[in-house]
Parts: C-alpha cells; sequence; structure tokens
C-alpha cells in the first residue's frame, strides 16, 4: 500500500472465473472506463452489479456505468488480472 | 459511510481495510431471525439471541457480500480503534475447502445456500466426521463438512451450492471420514439462484438411501416428486415427474399417519410444476404422490417429508 496526496493504491487481484469483489476506496473518477483501464486482459470481461451489468468490448458497455464501493460486483474474468485502484479511503 | 439497506437481498461493499468478524462487522444492524449474509465461499444465519453462526466467519476486503434483510436497515462498518477485542488478525475466510471435496466457486454465476443435516428417522444424526457433497450429474456443485454449533451442542452442514443454470436437478452424497465410506442420499433438489432452506433449529434433512421394496430393482422410470421451498410458510411448488398424460393423486399425512388432505392433479409427461398453498398448522407434514401404484420421492414408495413453518 502506498500513500501519496491522500490517495491510497490497492490491488484487488481477480482469479479466472467469477469473483465477488468490493472496492473500499473511494475513486476519483467513478466512470467505469477510467476506474478499470489498469486491468492488463479486459478483453471478454464483465462486470455484473445487483442490477445491470457491463461487458469489455473496447470501452467497458452496459448499464453499470460507474463504480461505487458501498455495494458489491460480481466480476467474470476471462483471464487472471488485477484491478490497480487509486483513491480515498 | 453508511450504507442503506432494503429488506430482501442487498449486494454491499465491504468498506474497511482490516477483517472483522460478522457479528462485529454488522454490529450495527437490527437483523431478523433466518437473514442471511452469504460469500463468495459460505454464509452465516443470524439466530437469536446466539448471533450470526455459520462458516462464514470473516468479512475481508476486498471481497463483497450479499445480505438478505427481512427489514430495511442502515449498515455503519465499525472503526478499527472501537472493536472490543481490539484487532482483528488479519486471515483469509476460513470456509473455502473441504476434506474430502473441493468446487471451486469461480466457475459458477449463482448460487444458493442450506442449512441442512444428515437424519435418522427424525433425529439428526450429523457427525463430525461427515461431509455432504451436491452433485449435478457426476459434476460437484458444493460440499460443506459437519459445522458443529455449540448452543445446541449439534453438528449441521451449512452447504452452498453453484451453478450457471437454474433448474439443475442436484443430487447428494455423504462422506464419513472415519469409514472412508461415500453413501448416496435419497434427496434431491432443483438449483434456484438465491435460494435459501432450513436453519440450525429446523435443518433441511437428508437420509440415506433405502434399498427398494419388492425385488429390490430400480424401476425403469423413477417417480420423483420435489417441494421447494422447504420448509415454506404460505405457498410452495411442488414438481413431479411423468412418463404418460395421467392423474396423480397427492395425500397429506401429519407425523402420526393421519391423513390431512387429498387432492388429485392431471398431469401431462415430463415434469409438471403446480403451486400448493395448504390450509394447514405449521408442523411436520409428509407429503406422498401415486400415480398408478407409483409413489414419489423414493425409489422404494417411500413418501417424501416435508415441513410446514413460519418463515
Amino acid at each position: 500500500m502506498l500513500s501519496t496526496n491522500s490517495l491510497v493504491l490497492r490491488d484487488i487481484p481477480l482469479n479466472l472465473g467469477w469473483n465477488w469483489i468490493s472496492f473500499n476506496l473511494q475513486f476519483p473518477d467513478p466512470a467505469i472506463n477510467p476506474a478499470l483501464a489498469s486491468l492488463k486482459h479486459p478483453a471478454n470481461d464483465l462486470i455484473k452489479a445487483q442490477s445491470g451489468f457491463s461487458a469489455y468490448g473496447g470501452p467497458w458497455i452496459g448499464t453499470v456505468s460507474t463504480l461505487e464501493n458501498t455495494t458489491m460486483y460480481q466480476f467474470r474474468a476471462d483471464q487472471p488480472d488485477t484491478i490497480k485502484m487509486t483513491g480515498r479511503p | 459511510m453508511n450504507i442503506p439497506l432494503s429488506n430482501g437481498w442487498n449486494w454491499i461493499g465491504y468498506l474497511p481495510n482490516y477483517p472483522l468478524s460478522v457479528n462485529d462487522a454488522l454490529a450495527s444492524l437490527s437483523p431478523a431471525g433466518g437473514d442471511i449474509i452469504k460469500g463468495q465461499y459460505g454464509f452465516a444465519q443470524f439466530i437469536p439471541p446466539y448471533g450470526w453462526i455459520g462458516n462464514l466467519n470473516y468479512l475481508v476486503p476486498p471481497q463483497g457480500y450479499q445480505l438478505k434483510l427481512t427489514g430495511a436497515g442502515t449498515l455503519t462498518y465499525p472503526p478499527k480503534n472501537l472493536l472490543g477485542g481490539g484487532e482483528v488478525a488479519a486471515r483469509g475466510e476460513t470456509e473455502t475447502g473441504t476434506a474430502y471435496w473441493n468446487v471451486n466457486p469461480t466457475q459458477f454465476e449463482n448460487s444458493m445456500t442450506l442449512v441442512g443435516m444428515y437424519a435418522n428417522g427424525e433425529q439428526n444424526a450429523t457427525a463430525a466426521v461427515h461431509e455432504i457433497g451436491a452433485f449435478s450429474g457426476a459434476e460437484l456443485r458444493g460440499a460443506a463438512k459437519a459445522l458443529y454449533i455449540e448452543p445446541l451442542d449439534r453438528y449441521v452442514f451449512f452447504l452452498t451450492v453453484f451453478s450457471n443454470s437454474s433448474g439443475e436437478q442436484l443430487h447428494f452424497k455423504l462422506h464419513n471420514s472415519e469409514t472412508g465410506q461415500v453413501s448416496d442420499l435419497k434427496e434431491t433438489l432443483f438449483f434456484a439462484p438465491q435460494q435459501h432452506q432450513g436453519n440450525i433449529e429446523s435443518p433441511v434433512p437428508f437420509t440415506a438411501q433405502t434399498t427398494g421394496v419388492g425385488n429390490g430393482s430400480k424401476p425403469a422410470n423413477p417417480f420423483l416428486l420435489d417441494v421447494q421451498p422447504n420448509p415454506f410458510a404460505d405457498a410452495t411448488l411442488i414438481r413431479f415427474n411423468l412418463v404418460r398424460d395421467q392423474e396423480v393423486q397427492f395425500t397429506v399425512t401429519d407425523l402420526q399417519g393421519r391423513e390431512m388432505q387429498r387432492f388429485r392433479k392431471y398431469a401431462r409427461p415430463g415434469w409438471n410444476v403446480f403451486e400448493w398453498q395448504p390450509d394447514l398448522e405449521c408442523r411436520v407434514y409428509f407429503l406422498e404422490a401415486a400415480n398408478h401404484g407409483r409413489r414419489g420421492g423414493a425409489e422404494g414408495g417411500e413418501g417424501v417429508g416435508t415441513r410446514l413453518r413460519p418463515p
């Protein structure tokens, strides 16, 4: 964990397949595309919220357009990967 | 930060950067008996006055959880310095892995849960050496070792079953680590995402398969009967299979064998389903279906135990 200017960097490892994840930081920009920009292998990935989902098709496309830290997501990874998130605790 | 919660299922984020026991993490809630917190690898049920009990013991970042509440509420995770027992040691979830069967939850999108027991008659015969496995065909879909419930001095299974589609028929096996024996269990269930059955005071009973009557041979088309949810409060779904158009007679008896209800349904070949809303007191009953001499629920012709309980 690194701290700079009150922003914290955290890794969220993703296994192949379905992962139940949540973000315990507040994204400076909660829009899904910048929030998940750190993924190395997003092709064919999918993120599902309690209502709605988005799939990666170049940008992320779907009904999940922002990521919140108060909810969980089911993330289906086509390859093992890591979300490197920077945000405020 | 407060997380507003509705009645029913809530997908919640875990905000602390440190693990908390389920009871500490959810201390700000006023849950009702039977409420459920479910992780990817296990779950716990709120059982007053004991608290949250199950094989999900700790909430850990960066995992997410699903919380089923009877009433709405607001969740506020406690700050680290307010924990009564001091800092909780960092640890992973303890519910992963079982001694004999191991399923990989990441391969499945959906899950359902149940609190079950290995039953001998009406008695809970679950022991420390037992593990239950759930299967779709030959594929393992969930497993749970017996969990000791100290306040009740008995063992039960907290079983999470995984699937990628609804309606899959599940069958169950019991492993005894002392003898190494694996036994087929009689009951079958149909997978329904997010469904939950049973609690520690009334676990879903699983029983050993018995030898059939007559010559003991397996019927060519066993007549299967399934009741879900079970236990239930007001209504449940009854499913059964037929090989041809015919009328099926259903008989409900109590534990003393007294007939409480009898009704008939005309049904088609394949699986049939109808909603049943019995006007009966909340007790344990047996439901038996008969179609021209074949009786549902077991190859040996036995009935199916069905519990009617308040939610």
